[in-house]
């Protein structure tokens, strides 16, 4: 079976670079964009599986690439995981109104992130913790129940 | 304002005082008063809409209006224009209901001359203009603080995000192999990064505190399962210490009303501290009961048999960024801001918390939370600002078939649905929505009491049935929501009772509208 290709959406380059070699070691074909244009452009030609995206973006935020690719074909039925570390008390909600699949934050947590792919690639729904908290009274984990215990082997 | 008029709108039906007070304006050299006259309320409510008024002096008692219901009509109709009473009641009482219902000044007639009233009127509208510019500034720095949230929360996160995953990847082998001891130290990094993670969200929470945008999201909660479930996962962390945990809960513990998640992050974090501050071979209890000291509220107490505080510092624990205690104690919260959370938090779940210590001997914290009542739940609304000016209503959401058959399945998924479309449409300080299981939830309807005027509640219903027709989801149960609303008018109740007894009052009639809207859902079925 061919590898399902994951684009990400992401302006910091170490992370890009670390979350790519992240995602090839799970099995999947990693493909990058660093502004909101060429975000578009990649996602028309080569029409990933699923996206990966950043809110801060240059060349216009992470939201306007969401509104692009939900009003075009082919790209309108991809699926798109917000993964951000703007303060998700005021994007949380307008992400997933906006048609994202799942909203994680940065740090990013890996298997918490392997998961919502699995999950948002076998057509299944996103679980209660990536997006039961979007009403109003989301982001409520503090410390010591952040999850400090969050295992990190992906 | 001295160059320029200042126009007065003046309600008041004797025409003998119209006229004094026109003299007395008049006396004034130099300092153009224009009045105009309304001589009844709503007259004077219909010109205050058309024209722009520096100030109002009101009579109070109006062919149409009178007493207190003048200046709560008036200063509902006013927003930022000042009023000024002038009447012939020269009552104490009045005159600080008056004052608390908005009204900057309450003059008495036949005391006041020309001179007084000049300044009367002239400082009411300094004043108003001074409350204004407040609100102002305090808006500003919410944004502010808002700002910095945002700030805090992209530019430190981002970096943290880099370094964990590039070394959980090393960690994991990704990068090629690696032996045991490089693998330890990668865990270690890993470790310090997910601290400085719980920092940053520590010090979002305190910001959100401190500009009242910590939320709960209170519920029916029983205590025994969440005091046992922490113990539960505490203990391995606690054994590794040498320290014995133990829970030892009443069975009669009634339930509580609060925010699950936030009781467990409280309990969490005294229980840590005990265990931190506890040395091997001691132990911590954490118990709870209902004492006759803390009326309508459960108690629940973490002891400890460590090292305790100083009478001087128990009352200091509880602050912002107190450094309390050893520096050099290993761990945990190093910014002091866990006790400080955990003030924060009990007190928006309507409770105290409070620590009884013998350095030395060991410390109890202890804390209450309210006994889930209805009265419980409408706390945040009978202590609300606008209960002095509006109305108190129950809105009423009614799920009933379309007219596929009747599925139980369907219908607790409609019941969910609805209940977060209404959570979309409410705001957490303002509105309660009753939690299911309250006996005016039993099935299908869902009762949201907000506090609010009647344009408020308009507008609110109409937000609702808006929602409730734009979402898919709720279609796709097959399910119809019908909306509704009844009120009550608390400046009606407020009148003439003490504060307690109107929220009593207030409580009961609430039940009352409760009780009426949940047999009308049943004959609706």
């Amino acid at each position: 079976m061919r590898s399902k290709s994951i684009l990400i959406v992401e302006d910091d380059m170490d992370i890009l670079l670390g979350l790519g070699a992240r995602l090839k070691a799970n099995g999947y074909k990693p493909l990058s964009a660093a502004d909101a244009v060429s975000a578009v452009s990649m996602a028309r030609t080569e029409n990933p599986d699923l996206v990966i995206l950043d809110l801060g973006l240059p060349g216009g935020d992470g939201f306007v690439v969401m509104k692009r690719l939900r009003t075009m074909m082919p790209t309108a039925t991809i699926p798109i995981i917000v993964l951000t570390a703007a303060d998700p008390f005021l994007n949380r909600k307008r992400a997933l109104e906006a048609g994202a699949y799942a909203f994680l934050q940065k740090p990013i947590d890996i298997k918490a992130l392997i998961l919502s792919i699995q999950r948002a690639l076998a057509g299944k729904k996103a679980l209660a913790g990536e997006k039961a908290l979007a009403g109003p009274h989301e982001d409520l984990q503090w410390s010591p129940a952040f999850g400090s215990t969050d295992k990190l082997d992906g | 304002m001295t160059t320029d008029e200042t126009r007065v709108l003046l309600i008041e039906d004797n025409p003998g005082d119209t006229r004094l007070i026109r003299e007395m304006t008049n006396d004034v050299q130099n300092m153009g008063f224009r009045i105009e006259v309304a001589d009844r309320l709503h007259i004077g409510l219909e010109m205050l809409e058309k024209g722009s008024f520096d100030v109002i002096l009101l009579d109070l008692s109006l062919p149409d209006s009178c007493g207190i219901e003048t200046v709560i009509r008036a200063s509902r109709a006013a927003r930022s224009t000042p009023i000024v009473v002038i009447t012939g009641v020269d009552d104490l009482e009045i005159s600080h209901i008056a004052l608390s219902h908005g009204a900057q000044d309450y003059l008495v007639k036949g005391r006041v001359n020309s001179d007084l009233l000049a300044h009367c009127l002239w400082y009411a509208i300094e004043r108003q203009t001074l409350q204004s510019q407040l609100e102002d500034s305090r808006r500003e720095q919410m944004e502010l603080k808002d700002r910095f949230l945002s700030l805090v929360s992209h530019e430190l996160r981002s970096p943290l995000s880099a370094i964990h995953l590039l070394v959980s990847n090393l960690h994991d082998g990704l990068s090629g192999e690696i032996n045991d001891a490089q693998r330890e130290s990668l865990a270690t990094v890993l470790r310090n990064a997910d601290r400085l993670r719980d920092l940053i969200g520590e010090l979002m929470d305190v910001t959100r505190a401190q500009t009242g945008r910590l939320r709960v999201d209170p519920a029916r909660v029983e205590l025994s399962t969440i005091l046992e479930e922490t113990v539960k996962s505490v203990a391995p962390n606690a054994r590794s210490e040498g320290v014995d945990i133990r829970c030892i809960i009443p069975d009669d513990l009634p339930p509580v009303y609060a925010d699950p998640q936030r009781v467990k992050d409280i309990l969490v974090n005294l229980v840590e501290n005990g265990i931190k501050f506890t040395p091997d071979g001691g132990s911590i209890s954490v118990s709870a009961g209902v004492f006759d000291e803390d009326a309508g509220s459960v108690r629940i107490m973490v002891a400890d048999t460590g090292c305790g505080i100083d009478a001087d510092d128990q009352e200091k624990i509880f602050d912002y960024l107190s450094q309390v205690g050893s520096p050099q104690v290993d761990g945990g919260h190093g910014l002091g801001l866990g006790l400080y959370l955990c003030r924060e938090v009990v007190s928006r779940n309507g409770g105290r918390i409070w620590v009884d210590s013998e350095p030395g001997r060991g410390s109890t914290f202890s804390f209450t939370l309210p006994i889930y009542s209805l009265t419980s739940m409408l706390d945040p609304i009978l202590t609300s600002k606008n209960l002095q000016r509006g109305s108190v209503a129950v809105i009423v959401a009614t799920l009933s078939e379309d007219d596929r058959p009747e599925e139980p399945e369907a219908f607790a998924r409609a019941i969910r649905e609805t209940r977060w479309v209404l959570e979309g449409c409410t705001l957490c300080d303002v509105d309660v929505i009753l939690p299911a299981g309250s006996k005016a939830d039993e099935g299908r309807t869902i009762q949201i009491v907000t506090c609010t005027d009647e344009p408020g509640i308009a507008i609110l219903t109409d937000r609702i049935r808006g929602a409730i027709a734009a979402s898919v989801a709720l279609k796709d149960c097959g399910i119809h929501v019908d909306v509704a609303w009844s009120a009550i008018d608390t400046s009606q109740i407020l009148w003439g009772r003490s504060f307690e007894q109107a929220k009593e009052k207030i409580v009961c009639e609430v039940e009352r509208l409760i009780l009426d809207s949940a047999v009308r859902g049943e004959v609706t079925k």
